[in-house]
This record gives structure tokens, C-alpha cells and sequence, in this order.
């Protein structure tokens, strides 16, 4: 248990029940990391930490059942992961609200904008978008106060954002994005970095349903994000800021899977004042 | 009639009690159009209405005291607006919550482990799933009568992932992202779905004077109103999923230049980073 890249780590991983989230746990633990697996399915939950407990021991996972969109549910699994491990190393913000809560099949007559409910808009931008910055926000402190640390942001494809059918899941996903490489520009230089990590294309995972007929074999398959996410939550990445990772391509070299996070390649666009950076 | 190119038009504003939306609902009355003017802010709202009927005529401004987040408030603005003029042909998707809320005293900013998350997730809500939500109240009322516009008010690519302005820069780029959607879902329906952008900091209370000082060397929001224009009339026909920076909006080019030079496609598609799809689809993830 006390062996592994990441012996001696603390990680808290949103979405850890299932899917990607469930597949990086897995490599973590078996890396040695310690484990705060949050969700809101308290079933697969305890299945999930059930089979932590199994790689890595009793004392190497706690399963925390919060709402990333709530203020109160999301710092208190943050604060009691930190007091129960005594301290706390790195945040995985995976949890998102899916495009399979609009539609059974996207790819086929999903709805338009201007069909979609409000309510499933409004709750994935909180979620997606407003989750992790909570969920940040109450972890980097202690990062910062340790002088290392790690905030990874699981986001999408960059033209999967704008991808009609999907109601606010793409949106949401810009937001995080985008935030993200604020995030990291406010963390140069305290030993903690923000980075993005996507699967690269469909990942086979509850969010593309059976019903849209790719088969799952064609999918990227969660295994994808373990490599990098450990490599993420370790000394290795030291320096690697304010990047995305794109674990389908994690193969072909660091070079080949990586670029900045969100679109600085379109360059300086606003119109400033003179002396005015910001 | 050359130069009121939006007679017989009816546009609804958010945001339109000052700053950018007064300055756009201004032009649009003055080019002929009737415009309804929403905003959360009652006291601001009767000014602007008296500038906006001075601009374009007794009767043509219709003043709500709404918010974009209310579904039920959204939903009966857009009644009141078809109630009153007979009709809807163009949205402005403006209202928004700036970077003057996390930035308070002055300084840098702050950093983002230090935001008020109850801030974080209104300005998300304002900006991002106001306009979700109006355009959804207000386009299948364009859809049936064949025309119209929806316009979104984003921000440079490069202030979407600028430190220091909490929410803002990210709620931008969800917005961005489904004006991209919005125009791909009402293509061939005749209504469009563009953003119009200053193009860089506004002389608005958006940015404080702590911030910016000189006034004069901000974009001034006098710059939204020829490319609005433009936007919400027949001439812009056909223009659907691209983006305008008001600032770069030159009458004195021809109008093809005109376009080529303030334009671009909405979002960041020309970035080559796609994802890799199984075969036979076409997007997602």
C-alpha cells in the first residue's frame, strides 16, 4: 500500500463512482494514493470504494456522497477528505452532468436549443461549470498552503463545445475550459497547477448510451485516462501548467497529446488600453 | 426608408437599461424599429425608454422590468412584447453581470479560490443560461413568421480565459460555444444566430474607473451601433454562425470588406483540435 509513484498522496475525484472517474481511481489507487471518491449515486458508490478498498486497503479510500453544485454538500467533502487523510494533494474534477440526460441518441434527432429544458441547461452550466470551481476553490488552499498541489479539470473535445444536440453539456464544458486556464494563471508560482485532461473523442461510459448504436469497442475506453492521470497527479508533471492532455493520444508522447488549455492559439483579440493586461 | 431599414421590425433587448444595450436599442429605434427594452433595474429603465422614443418616435419603446433567469418573468416579457407590437423579429442577448462584480476595490483581481461561490454561480446563471433561456422563449415565435435574429453579446476569445474577472471570461465562452449551436439548429429556418462583440474593454460600468481612468481610451459604445444594425436587418440575410467586433466595423469600407474585416466564425473552429470519433459520427465528446 505504501508503494507506487503516488505512495503518501491524497486525491479527491469527483464523478468517482463510475465511469473515467471510477477508471482513474483504480490506477491511483493501485499507485498508492489515498482516495476521496465523491459522488451523488450512493450505490455505485460503495461499489466503487468497495473495490478501492480491495487494490489498496481499508484505510486508502472514503466514499463521500455530496452535490458538486452545492455550496454546502461540495466544501464539506473537501474539508473532510483533508481532515480525514491530513492533507490534501490533488483534485480531480470529473463529475459532469451528461449529454445522455437530454437524449437517448444525439446523433439522431435530438432536440434543438429551443426545445431543451431549462432546468437540465441550467443544472449542467452548474455542474460542469460552477462544481469544479467550487470544488477547487476549497481544495487549493490547502495545495497552496503545502506548496504542491494539482487541480485537474476533465473537460472535451475543443469542437465538441460547440456540438449541437448536447443542450448546455458543450457550453458547460467552454466554461471549464476556459477556467481552467485562469485557474492556473492564479496559481503560477504556488507549486499547485490547473491542467485539462479529456479522453479525446466518445468515451465508452454511460454518457453515450447504448441507444446511440456506436458499438463499445469503438469507444474510447476509460483505461485511456489512467496513464496521464497518474502522471498528472504526480512530481513528473512538475512545471506542466495550464495545459490539456488528451488521453486518447497519451501514446504518441507528451508533445504529440498536449496543447494550452482553452484557444490561445487565435492569439491577442481584445482591444486594451495602454497598461491595461487584464 | 433607406434609412430605417428596421421599420416594421420588433426587437427585444436585455440589458438594454444602459451601457451596450441602451446604445443598441437606441440605434434600432432610430433605424425604425419598436424595441423593448429589458432590464432588472426600474430606475434606469425609464430613462432609456425616453431616449430610445426620442431616438425613434412616440410609441416605439417598450420598457419591462424583468430578469433573464426567470422563467416565468422570460416567458411573459416575450408575450408582453408580441401583446404590445404584434409581433418579435429580433432578440438582443446582452444583459450580463461583468467583471466589476469580483473585482471590488481594485488591484488584480482576485484569485479564484477566493470568490464568493454564490457570486460565481449567478454570474454562470445571468450570463450563460439567461440568454439559453430567453432565445428559447423567443425563437420558436421567430421560426413561425419565417425571420429573425438572435444576437449574443460575448467578449474577446482572449478575456474568456483571463485571470482576475471570476466567472465572466468562462460564462463568455459557454455562451460563444452555443451561439454556435444556436445558429446550427436554425439553420434553413431563416432566423440566424450570430455574436456581436466591442471588440475589447467598453466604456461601461463593467470597467471601473479604478481600472481604466481615461474613459476616452476604452472602446466606446457608440461602436455597437452601426454593426447592430446591420445585424438585425434583411441585409444581413444569410449571415448565420460568424462573429462581429463592433470595433473593427468600418462604414467607410464597402460592405463585403465591411464583413471580411469585423468577422470571423463563431467559437474557435479554426483550431484543428478535433475529437477523434468512432465512424459515421459527426459529433460529441
Amino acid at each position: 500500500m505504501a508503494d507506487g509513484k503516488l505512495a503518501g498522496t491524497v486525491i479527491l475525484i469527483t464523478g468517482g463512482a463510475r465511469g473515467l472517474g471510477r477508471a482513474m481511481a483504480v490506477a491511483l489507487a493501485r499507485e498508492g494514493a489515498q482516495l476521496a471518491l465523491v459522488d451523488l449515486d450512493g450505490e455505485e458508490l460503495q461499489a466503487a470504494a468497495r473495490e478501492i478498498e480491495e487494490i489498496a486497503g481499508r484505510e486508502s479510500v472514503v466514499p463521500l456522497g455530496a452535490d458538486v453544485a452545492d455550496p454546502d454538500s461540495a466544501t464539506t467533502a473537501v474539508h473532510y477528505a483533508a481532515e480525514n487523510f491530513g492533507r490534501l494533494d490533488v483534485l480531480v474534477n470529473n463529475a459532469a452532468v451528461g449529454p445522455d440526460q437530454i437524449t437517448g441518441n444525439f446523433y439522431a434527432g435530438a432536440p434543438k436549443f429551443w426545445e431543451l429544458n431549462p432546468y437540465v441547461f441550467l443544472r449542467m452550466m452548474e455542474v460542469n461549470a460552477a462544481g469544479p470551481q467550487l470544488m477547487a476553490a476549497t481544495a487549493a488552499p490547502y495545495m497552496i498552503r503545502q506548496g504542491w498541489g494539482r487541480i485537474v479539470n476533465v473537460t472535451t473535445a475543443l469542437d465538441a463545445m460547440y456540438a449541437s444536440g448536447m443542450g448546455g453539456y458543450g457550453p458547460s464544458k467552454a466554461a471549464l475550459e476556459a477556467h481552467t486556464a485562469a485557474m492556473a494563471n492564479d496559481l503560477a508560482g504556488t507549486g499547485v497547477t490547473a491542467n485539462v485532461l479529456i479522453p479525446g473523442g466518445p468515451a465508452n461510459t454511460r454518457m453515450i448510451p447504448d441507444s446511440t448504436g456506436i458499438p463499445r469497442q469503438a469507444l474510447i475506453q476509460p483505461e485511456a485516462m489512467q496513464a496521464p492521470v497518474v502522471w498528472l497527479a504526480s512530481r513528473e508533471s512538475d512545471g506542466h501548467t495550464g495545459k490539456r492532455f488528451i488521453a486518447a493520444k497519451w501514446h504518441e508522447g507528451l508533445e504529440a497529446c498536449s496543447g494550452p488549455c482553452a484557444w490561445p492559439q487565435l492569439g491577442k483579440q481584445a482591444i486594451l488600453p495602454e497598461g491595461v493586461t487584464r | 426608408m433607406a434609412d430605417r431599414p428596421l421599420e416594421g421590425k420588433t426587437a427585444l433587448i436585455t440589458g438594454a437599461g444602459r451601457g451596450l444595450g441602451r446604445e443598441m436599442a437606441e440605434a434600432l429605434a432610430a433605424a425604425g424599429a419598436k424595441v423593448a427594452l429589458l432590464d432588472l433595474d426600474r430606475d434606469v429603465l425609464s430613462d432609456a425608454a425616453k431616449a430610445v422614443e426620442a431616438a425613434g418616435g412616440q410609441g416605439c419603446a417598450l420598457a419591462i422590468e424583468s430578469d433573464v433567469t426567470d422563467r416565468i418573468k422570460a416567458t411573459a416579457a416575450v408575450e408582453e412584447v408580441i401583446g404590445k407590437f404584434g409581433g418579435l423579429d429580433i432578440l438582443i442577448n446582452d444583459a450580463a453581470m461583468g467583471p466589476q462584480y469580483f473585482q471590488g476595490g481594485g488591484g488584480t483581481g482576485p484569485k479564484f479560490w477566493e470568490i464568493d461561490p454564490e457570486l460565481w454561480l449567478r454570474v454562470i446563471t445571468v450570463n450563460s443560461y439567461g440568454p439559453q433561456l430567453m432565445a428559447s422563449v423567443a425563437v420558436p415565435h421567430l421560426i413561425e413568421r419565417g425571420w429573425g435574429r438572435v444576437i449574443n453579446v460575448t467578449t474577446s476569445l482572449d478575456t474568456m480565459y483571463r485571470r482576475g474577472s471570476g466567472a465572466y471570461g468562462p460564462s463568455k465562452a459557454a455562451l460563444e460555444a452555443n451561439t454556435s449551436i444556436m445558429s446550427e439548429d436554425l439553420e434553413g429556418t431563416g432566423v440566424t444566430a450570430n455574436v456581436l462583440i466591442p471588440g475589447g474593454a467598453a466604456n461601461t460600468r463593467m470597467i471601473a474607473d479604478h481600472i481604466v481612468p481615461d474613459r476616452a481610451s476604452l472602446v466606446q459604445p457608440y461602436v455597437m451601433r452601426a454593426p447592430a444594425v446591420w445585424l438585425s436587418s434583411a441585409a444581413s440575410d444569410g449571415i448565420n454562425g460568424r462573429r462581429f467586433v463592433a470595433a473593427l466595423w468600418d462604414e467607410d469600407l464597402p460592405i463585403d470588406e465591411r464583413i471580411e474585416q469585423a468577422g470571423a466564425s463563431v467559437a474557435w473552429s479554426q483550431l484543428p483540435s478535433r475529437a477523434i470519433r468512432p465512424a459515421g459520427t459527426t459529433a460529441l465528446d
